[in-house]
């Protein structure tokens, strides 16, 4: 392997033009320089590699970090640096009222995978090993990525109408029917979300073995090695795989059948089924598709059709190990099968997904008795006389765990039945306490698993048994004050008209007492007209109501963050000011232009603001600065400063969807609002170009490209108004994501988690600042045809001034691309991945440039069968460039290619060696080059000689397939800061 | 107190010292001023400003940010800086003035924003330590 020693970092080779830095240590993913070993030496002489390495760090990275051939030391990212960063919404649950990460104390309850819960504190020494319950569509497990401690903060306590707390700070993110909100920004009366379904707590099994190879001495080899592979054998009570393997059999004890040879059968609803697939393929077995099919069924005498959804399974080690585990071979109602014998030493949770998944199988689902009261959920199994001793004991032994985790249940019932044809059986029958408390115990710690329907029931039984719950609280505190004050000798007729609760009610706790605890009153709604109207998502989260939030002290909090969705990051502090490049063609030759450069570059100076305190082409008031913000180029058009073409040949035609002006601060608008339409300085410029090299004839003629050609290039950004954005949502995200921060290698690379409050408010300012942007180019643009009217003497019309295109080369865009994922689907770095798909990420590019190819939907219509342009500006006294996005840049870039030269030496160096009049002096008599600055010092800063090689750059681009040029530009009249 | 202007790559570095914290925020922010002009001149109009963070480092950067927030809506120069800094509790704070150059009196370039990256703020034996790496 050839590799290149950059001092800190050896690189390994991957192919020509692409290194590697391997994924060591905290990277989540490795790094990739995409350079000629002569750059690389350039960009190894700086902190752009290891900047890269940090970046690596950043949870939610895919695939790789990238270096492009210009990239140079940048803050926290590298200049030229592209991540690709997972950008989908998501939460996780600590039990009661919140989701996603943040601030909560260190007892709040998290939801673990396998019906678990555990204190957040307690996950510190264990969080790695942990899958946490992520409320995405639908309720699903994530491993957890983070654990931080993020020192004492305020904390407030938060109970909604129906009974549920939680503690958490006031910038801890809570779901609500809005999106994520701030606790700070929440208040009695609002709504938000909640997961009933609590689980049981945590606790590590006794480590035991339940079968060995011993076990299995019959069977042949073969079948052994089926299940030694998969880690099925020897099976332990800690392995993982148990955890499967005992809901698929609690789950086929009641609504499984063993079928022919080897097979397993398990019938229920389709998306039950799918549940179970899946739960069969995490143990390492292929599972059939669903079948359906409709059958004719008798019962009583009608008979009646119904679709049956089943799926087998064919593995006969896989029904072996079932049947090892307890799973009976012969009829269930004559076996003699009962409890298996391991279960009741494993812990309560372990027991409770096989006992779960048998509820969601056998027993009904909560329904009303009459009115507010609920049934007691029952389970039943038909015995022979023969085996009912067994049968007994399944039941007994199923009422000790039950309680055992505070459930009570009925005595064990058993009646005589129609006995079949060939036996005398006996029905058995436990169903569950049905007092309120017992009930909100069962549904929320254990209830019923692999069926939906009754996990969907459930949660509307809790919500409502809460609900009358407190109901009955309030008019127990009712009936005590009327009581007392009766006693006390207050007129009932008042406290009939101070209590919200009907009159007899008040006369009953009055004069005659009452025994036992109140009913919930005539008016309380019944359950089943409840469950008509209330409403549980495909996730199993339900609205709720904030009761009060009280302050509640100091405490030590915590953060976690999954991988799913929660945890990915918006990556701030590198997406700057949105600075990008326009192309604006003429029909114009070199020839029409030689000869008036002093007078073309000394009227464009006059007219294009530039440097620090030069205003702007328009001044404007905050209206019209929000309307730029949210509508972009649009507005441009609307004003006059635009033509509809201008708009067709823009990125996202000049308008950013999603843009917030309120997501602005006051301090950034009040910056833009004198810049709009101006330069800047810094290596920002407007420069007149002639076409002077044209690659690709064919591109060339759709871009609207010859040789000898006159174009105008505009290179600037959002100004002040991006950097205070920046700057900004910088210092927020420090201040929410404290403990996040800490654990990335450089401040400069805060993050938000995509999802968070935070996260989307940055995106819609940053969204809004690429508008401003747009419309700051666009100003310039105007003026700039304005400009060539005047000097040239035509209407710019005539000139053919049309827009080429406008590309931001500092933003980060939602976008869809492929990235690796792991055999579970989950998005993972290259070394891991064993498929890919489609993912939405966060793609940062900070001094990268969008290179779409050919064909790509996001291109604009007018260049989508030919590509992306792409602009390159280069330094004053080298060419810029204009290629097109090249096809491998979706799989190597993200879809993305170099943005510039890359600096090479210090501004204060190159002050030191160059001086600002020596350099103009010498580009106009040595190259024809004619430079007007605001400042000496930025000509002296902005010289040639401190740039990389844009040749070799773009050389790099075309080679590897990213961005292939076009057509190479050279200055004839140069203006800036 | 006293600043040195230091080299990077894209962009330019502050590095200065003072007696106290004070003198080195005012140092830094001089720092700054001359990182985007050379030759000041002696005129302008001094204005006051005041800065809260959570930290020392954030106090340090977000005073930076609101001398580049004047400039640009005042359209002067924050130069000769002054500053006071205190802290109560967990609350750090910073009364500061300038004395603001019209811009158009001057030809400065732009100092675009401030950046954590490398900063340095600490006390040393011989008073404060101030490093701040700014976006050209």
């Amino acid at each position: 392997m050839t590799t290149y020693d950059a001092g800190e970092f050896t690189l390994e080779k991957v192919r020509e033009y692409v290194w590697k830095i391997p994924q060591t240590g905290e990277m989540r993913v490795p790094g990739r320089v995409l350079a000629s070993e002569e750059l690389l030496a350039e960009i190894s002489e700086d902190l752009s590699l290891k900047q890269l390495k940090n970046t690596t760090h950043l949870p939610g990275i895919q695939k790789y970090a990238i270096a492009m051939p210009d990239a140079h030391q940048g803050y926290g990212f590298p200049v030229g640096g592209v991540a690709g960063i997972d950008a989908e919404n998501g939460v996780i649950s600590p039990g009661a009222v919140g989701y996603d990460i943040n601030c909560l104390p260190g007892s709040t309850d998290v939801r673990l995978s396998f019906g678990r819960r555990m204190e957040l504190e307690d996950l510190r020494e264990r969080f790695e090993d942990e899958r946490a319950i992520v409320a995405g569509d639908e309720l699903t497990d994530s491993p957890i990525r983070l654990f931080t401690e993020s020192g004492t903060k305020p904390v407030y306590r938060v109970e909604t109408t129906r009974g549920q707390t939680i503690q958490a700070t006031a910038e801890h993110p809570f779901l609500t029917p809005d999106g994520m909100v701030e606790l700070g920004d929440l208040g009695p009366g609002d709504q938000t979300i909640v997961q009933p379904f609590r689980g049981l707590e945590h606790e590590d099994p006794e480590a035991f073995t339940i079968l060995t190879e011993d076990d299995f001495a019959d069977a042949n080899p073969q079948l052994k090695r089926v299940l030694t592979d998969r880690n099925l054998l020897p099976l332990r009570s800690t392995d993982e795989e148990l955890n499967y393997l005992l809901k698929i059999l609690g789950f086929h004890l009641g609504d499984g059948s063993l079928g022919g040879e080897g097979q397993l059968w398990f019938y229920g609803e389709p998306e039950d089924l799918e549940s179970i697939r899946e739960d069969v393929k995490s143990i390492g077995f292929t599972p059939s598709k669903v079948y359906s099919r409709d059958r004719q069924h008798e019962i009583d005498g009608s008979s009646f059709k119904a679709t049956e959804h089943s799926f087998k399974t064919t593995s006969k080690a896989l029904r072996r190990l079932l049947i090892e585990l307890g799973l009976p071979e012969d009829s269930k109602i004559s076996s003699e099968f009962s409890t298996p014998w391991f279960l009741d030493r494993l812990a309560d949770w372990q027991q409770a997904l096989f006992y779960s998944a048998f509820f969601g199988a056998e027993m009904n689902a909560p329904a009303a008795q009459h009115d507010t009261n609920l049934y007691c959920p029952k389970v039943s199994q038909n015995r022979t006389v023969e085996t009912v001793d067994s049968g007994r004991q399944f039941f007994e032994d199923m009422a000790a765990f039950l309680s055992d985790v505070g459930i009570e249940t009925n005595e064990i019932e058993s009646f005589e039945t129609d006995s079949n044809r060939d036996h005398d059986t006996i029905r058995l029958r436990l169903g569950i306490k049905n007092d309120s408390q017992n009930l909100i115990r069962f549904f929320s710690t254990v209830g019923y698993r692999y069926n939906r329907d009754k996990q969907r029931r459930a949660i509307k039984a809790i919500e409502y048994l809460k609900r009358k719950e407190r109901e009955i609280v309030r008019r127990e505190r009712i009936a005590s004050e009327v009581q007392a004050r009766a006693d006390g000798g207050e007129p009932v007729r008042e406290l009939k008209e101070e209590y919200d609760i009907n009159d007899r009610f008040i006369e009953r706790s009055a004069w005659s007492g009452r025994e036992g605890r109140p009913r919930p009153g005539e008016t309380f709604l019944d359950f089943e007209d409840f469950c008509e109207d209330f409403e549980v998502q495909e996730n199993l989260t339900v609205t709720t109501t904030v009761d009060s939030i009280e302050h509640v002290g100091e405490k030590t909090v915590y953060d976690i963050g999954v991988e799913h969705d929660a945890h990915n990051f918006l990556a701030n502090g590198f997406v700057v000011s949105n600075c990008g490049v326009r192309m604006l063609k003429t029909n114009l030759t070199y020839a029409d232009v030689q000869g008036r450069e002093e007078e073309l570059v000394d009227a464009l100076f006059e007219a294009i603001p530039a440097g620090l305190g030069g205003g702007g082409v328009v001044q404007t008031d905050v209206d019209t600065l929000e309307d730029v913000l949210e509508r972009g180029v649009d507005w441009a058009l609307e004003e006059g400063y635009a033509v509809e073409a201008d708009l067709a040949h823009c990125e996202d035609e000049g308008v950013r969807p999603g843009a917030d002006p309120d997501a602005v601060s006051q301090k950034a608008k009040d910056r833009g609002r004198q810049q709009l339409g101006s330069l800047g300085s810094g290596n920002h410029f407007l420069e007149v170009q002639r076409v002077t090299d044209v690659y690709r004839a064919d591109v060339a003629e759709r871009f609207g490209l010859k040789e000898d050609q006159i174009v105008v290039l505009i290179h600037c950004g959002s100004r002040g108004l991006g950097h205070q954005v920046c700057t900004d949502y910088l210092r927020d995200i420090e201040q929410a994501h404290q403990g996040l921060l800490e654990q990335l290698p450089d401040k400069e690379l805060a993050a938000a988690p995509a999802g968070s409050h935070l996260a989307e408010e940055y995106y819609a300012a940053m969204n809004a600042a690429i508008n401003f942007a747009w419309v700051n180019r666009q100003l310039i643009m105007h003026r700039t045809r304005e400009v060539f009217a005047d000097v040239f003497d035509r209407d710019w019309r005539d000139m053919e001034m049309e827009l080429l295109y406008d590309v931001a080369h500092n933003i980060a865009k939602k976008e869809t691309h492929d990235v690796g994922v792991d055999p579970e689907g989950r998005p993972v770095g290259e070394a891991d991945a064993v498929d890919s798909e489609e993912r939405e990420l966060f793609v940062h590019r900070k001094g990268a440039t969008r290179a779409f190819p050919a064909g790509h939907p996001e291109v604009p219509a007018a260049y989508r069968d030919v590509g992306q342009p792409i602009i390159i500006p280069g330094s004053m006294g080298s060419g810029s460039y204009v290629l097109r996005g090249g096809e491998n840049s979706l799989e190597e870039t993200f879809g993305s290619t170099a943005h510039g030269a890359g600096r090479l030496m210090s501004r204060t160096e190159a002050k030191n060696i160059y001086w600002g009049e020596d350099v103009q002096d010498d580009l106009r008599e040595t190259q024809q080059i004619y430079v007007k600055a605001e400042s000496g010092a930025t000509v002296a800063e902005e010289a040639p000689g401190v740039y990389k090689d844009v040749d070799e750059v773009v050389r790099i681009s075309d080679e590897l397939g990213i961005g292939d040029r076009v057509a190479r530009t050279f200055p004839v009249c140069n203006i800036k800061g | 107190m006293s600043f040195v202007l230091r080299e990077h790559t894209a962009d330019v570095a502050v590095e200065a010292t003072g007696d106290s914290l004070a003198d080195a925020f005012a140092a830094t922010a001089d720092g700054m001023a001359a990182a985007m002009c050379e030759n000041v001149p002696f005129d302008g109009d001094r204005f006051d400003l005041a800065v809260t963070a959570e930290s020392r480092e954030s106090l340090l950067f977000d005073y930076l940010d609101e001398l580049i927030y004047q400039r640009d809506v005042r359209n002067v120069l924050p130069v000769d800086n002054r500053a006071t800094v205190s802290r109560s509790d967990d609350v750090w704070s910073v009364q500061a003035s300038s004395r603001g150059v019209p811009l158009q009196t001057i030809s400065a370039r732009e100092i675009k924003a401030v950046t954590y990256s490398e900063m340095v703020l600490e006390e040393t034996q011989d008073g404060w330590h101030a490093y701040v790496v700014l976006d050209v």
